[in-house]
């Protein structure tokens, strides 16, 4: 527990801006302003860059259409008021259209894009000359209403109270699912799609929220300089907003803001020359990529508790929502539906009395490689069912098919009456099936705590906006999934490292939180990826206590791939043997062990390194 | 009224300038997997350098080019020394960023040493054209053309039969593979920023005479970057052909449509193709081998 808590630093801190105009003249206030006013456009980028890892070389282009589309619908007689968001929405609205298409590509793909969007309103507002007044520029006026605010004192009350509240919505969203997701999709795309994220909606969304932020400020910009010049959002500019996000460092709101100030700040230090403050811009941009790559804040990462406001970091909100889950009740059996069942039913609502999983002559082709070759099998609904085979023999492939992150050739996938083949991968956790992988793949960064919420990202009724402005549904709802990863982290008991950051973890622990993950939207079928690999000999054991209290308790199925014959014998209902992608047997523990066709293909070189190392 | 040809000459000009900087950046890309930004300043320094020697200092020509390559490939080797290759081994990213920092702080002391004044330097040759079988070309444009053609095939062989060419590759497919099999990676790094110093010098030089030397002048690198997307990344041929296409429509649509359109149709033509086909218009062809 710090002794300062975040709330009061950022009320002390806004108390002195406040007061900024008692003690400053006036041309610091309206320093001031300006560096809120980066602020705000600093803030949507890091969203951006920080949170969802997207490159945006645009952001003074965004900016620029905020600028022109306010200032130009203020001097045609509409309020300030409202062209300040419809410059803002416009914007944000154009950040879909780029993001849209350019979030398909990737990396420097991108940065281009952003950078070609950028270059084009700067053309356009140099040739348009008959409504953005080309290189002569346009006035911007500030409101008049409900009282004028043409001093800078008065314009600076409206900025900060702009500022601080897009700031305020900004760590709504960082501290929301939605911040998960794009922490998670930045930290590993596969492993999100299975987690229920939707990659494109998620990227589209941070861009978005990136240039509706970026058209705000440029709407408060005009007014505060009076003007509007092309030369202000030029592609330099754009390269100036990715500086101030590395500067303050990436994926903190507060450095986003710290860097804003420090970046406004140095041509007033500097006033010598009038290129020179550029010169030192650059060299700092390049000193901080290189000595300082998480920026400012990455020096205070130690205090980060005392500044950002992450998740489980303060205090644990008491349940908002009471249902009953403990050790010693089954996982999800209550008399109110909780929102994960209220989805499965909806979404499976005819299929319960058919066959649970069916896997229906499945060929898969890498190239020329045959990773799966014709494989059927069935699962029934409350048994383990294990894929055993050789290295190579496509166990994963399967499980990958059955997911969805593959297309297979030909084949089917029928769970619970419904054909897979049509449905996308994020839909499956809804479906009722989650899994672990092979590497953990744990998201970099989130506390265990936090990995396991991204599991529950599918499920909750509150939107955007909700989330946004924290309303009481999204309070709710964020409440419970904290409670209910709580709980799931209890069940695998580990719960006393919830808040640790998950990839600093001993490897057994972060499996277990793969697990957890993988089990807190109480899947009808949960598929291990070789759960054991790389545990102790004790761990191991509890695994397997692990997977037949999931079975006895809740009757989860499991299809498990493992290589540890012990676990597999020890747990499995039947089990089915791979080699090169064919099914060579499929049986009951017993029968698989005396299965001469196993024994030669896999048990065998099984058993002569088990005599090895006895 | 403007003869048509002598628009598609121009446009041919220009296209080859383009060409030669998407190389730059293919190059550095295919050994590095960094897109350099800056590689518009380094023409720019180029650029100056030469107006600096050769009109300033008045040194005999052919010295002050080659005085004005070598600044460029000093200054790209200063570059690689203390920009990129502390950052070997960063988040690719950072070495991309690293270059944007670069280019504005290049392009600001430009700003400071010589000012924002926009200087011309007097033309190498006669620019009166000649005509080959009814195509009149200058000597200026076919220089340019040849160089960009000498260039592309001497990086053809460099990679397809050089030792260290093939290094090169290795390095950009896996640092570290590459690190264990004895291949110096920090030698490779050098070598490809010598290489794209003077690929760059040389543009710079070839350019000032014909596109006057000022500071913003380096914002031609996005041009490159353009055509380089188009080409596909990753084949000098198809940077050529993306080069010229782009420089002749560009010429074109500045006399037919507007001036203004002239950039706003570059920009168009590489978001189409961004969303159609991402991977560059044209095919593969010289990849495959190289």
């Amino acid at each position: 527990m710090s002794l300062i808590k975040p709330w009061q630093v950022c009320s002390i801190l806004i108390f002195l801006l406040m007061l900024t105009p008692l003690w400053a003249d006036s041309y610091f206030v309206y320093i001031f302003s300006l560096a809120l006013v980066i602020s705000i456009a600093a803030v949507g980028l890091d969203i951006l860059m920080g949170y969802a890892g997207q490159i945006c070389f645009g952001q003074a282009g965004f900016m620029a259409l905020g600028a022109y589309t306010t200032a130009y619908l203020v001097n045609h007689g509409l309020s300030f008021w409202l062209s300040l968001p419809i410059g803002g929405i416009l914007s944000g609205l154009a950040g879909l259209m780029i993001g849209l298409p350019a979030l398909r590509i990737k990396g420097h793909y991108l940065a281009l894009a952003t950078m070609s969007f950028a270059y084009i309103i700067y053309l356009i507002l140099l040739h348009w000359e008959g409504v953005t007044g080309g290189p002569r520029g346009m006035p911007a006026l500030r409101p008049e209403w409900p009282i004028s605010f043409t001093e800078d004192t008065r314009f600076f009350f409206i900025i900060l109270g702009i500022a601080i509240a897009m700031v305020a919505l900004a760590r709504n969203i960082v501290a929301s699912k939605y911040g998960r997701a794009f922490m998670s999709l930045q930290k590993d795309e596969i492993v999100s799609k299975s987690m229920g994220i939707n990659l494109l909606k998620y990227k589209t969304l941070a861009f978005m929220i990136s240039s509706f932020y970026a058209g705000i400020a440029g709407g408060l910009y005009g007014p505060l300089i009076g003007f509007l010049d092309p030369q202000s959002f030029s592609v330099i500019e754009s390269a100036y907003f990715l500086l101030i996000v590395l500067l303050g460092g990436r994926g903190t709101i507060f450095g986003a803001i710290l860097g804003a100030f420090i970046f406004v700040s140095i041509p007033e230090l500097v006033r010598r020359a009038e290129h020179f403050q550029e010169v030192i811009y650059g060299l700092i941009f390049l000193a901080i990529l290189i000595y300082m790559p998480s920026g400012i804040m990455g020096i205070f990462s130690k205090y980060k508790s005392l500044f950002t406001k992450r998740l489980g970091n303060g205090k644990l909100l008491k349940p908002l929502i009471s249902m009953p889950m403990s050790r010693s009740e089954p996982v999800g059996l209550s008399d109110t539906l909780s929102p994960i069942q209220e989805k499965q039913l909806f979404s499976s609502a005819e299929g319960s009395d058919r066959t649970f999983l069916q896997v229906m002559n499945v060929t898969m082709r890498f190239g020329g490689l045959v990773a799966l070759n014709d494989l059927s099998f069935k699962i029934e609904e409350g048994e383990v069912f294990s894929l055993i085979g050789p290295n190579g023999a496509g166990k994963t492939t399967a499980l990958n098919v059955i997911t969805r992150l593959y297309e297979p050739k030909n084949g089917e996938v029928i769970f619970r009456g419904e054909n897979f083949i049509g449905v996308k991968s994020d839909r499956i956790i809804e479906r009722g099936i989650s899994r672990t992988f092979q590497n953990v793949g744990l998201f970099e960064g989130l506390t265990a705590l936090e990995n396991v919420m991204v599991g529950l990202h599918s499920f909750g009724q509150s939107g955007f906006f909700q989330t946004v402005v924290k309303s009481r549904t999204a309070r709710q709802g964020e409440a419970w999934k904290r409670w209910r990863a709580l709980e799931m982290l209890r069940w695998v008991n580990i719960d006393d490292v919830a808040f640790h950051v998950a990839t600093d973890l001993p490897y057994g622990k972060q499996k277990l939180i793969g697990i957890a993950r993988a089990l807190v939207s109480e899947p009808r079928l949960l598929i291990l990826d070789e759960p054991a690999a790389g545990l102790s000999h004790h761990e191991g054991e509890f695994l397997m206590e692990l997977i037949r209290r999931l079975c006895d308790e809740n009757g989860c199925s499991i299809l498990l791939v493992e290589h540890d014959m012990d676990i597999v014998m020890g747990v499995s209902d039947r089990i089915l043997v791979l080699n090169f992608g064919k099914k060579i047997a499929e049986g009951r523990p017993e029968q698989i062990r005396n299965d001469p066709l196993v024994v030669e293909a896999y048990l065998g070189e099984e058993e002569i390194e088990g005599d090895a190392s006895d | 009224m403007i003869n048509f040809f002598d628009l598609i000459t121009y446009g041919i000009i220009l296209g080859g300038i383009y060409a030669i900087c998407a190389i730059g950046m293919i190059l550095i890309f295919k050994a590095t997997d960094i897109i350099s930004i800056v590689q518009g300043e380094l023409m720019a320094v180029g650029a100056y350098c030469l107006y600096s020697f050769a009109v300033v200092l008045k040194w005999p020509l052919g010295l002050s080019i080659l005085m004005a390559i070598a600044a460029v490939i000093i200054l790209c080797l200063f570059i690689e020394r203390f920009a990129l290759r502390p950052l070997i081994g960063a988040p690719l990213w950072n070495s991309i960023m690293a270059t944007v920092a670069l280019m504005i702080t290049i392009q600001a002391v430009i700003r400071v040493t010589w000012g924002p004044e926009h200087f011309s330097v007097p033309p190498y040759m006669s620019r009166t054209p000649f005509t080959i079988s009814g195509i009149r070309l200058t000597y200026e444009e076919s220089t340019i053309f040849v160089v960009c053609l000498i260039y592309v095939l001497l990086l053809f062989l460099f990679f397809k039969y050089t030792k260290i060419g093939k290094a090169m590759r290795a390095v950009q497919l896996d640092k570290e593979a590459a690190a264990l099999m004895g291949i110096s990676v920090k030698k490779v790094f050098s070598l490809v920023w010598i290489m794209n110093g003077i690929l760059m010098g040389t543009i710079g030089v070839l350019m000032a005479p014909i596109l006057g030397v000022y500071p913003t002048m380096g914002f031609i690198m996005i041009k490159g970057f353009i055509v380089a997307v188009i080409g596909g990344f990753a084949s000098f041929g198809g940077a050529i052909l993306a080069g010229l296409l782009l420089g002749v429509l560009e010429t074109l649509s500045g006399v037919y449509i507007s001036t203004a359109m002239k950039d706003i149709v570059s920009f168009a033509v590489l978001i189409l193709v961004l969303l159609i086909k991402p991977t560059g218009l044209i095919p593969e062809i010289v990849t495959k081998r190289v």
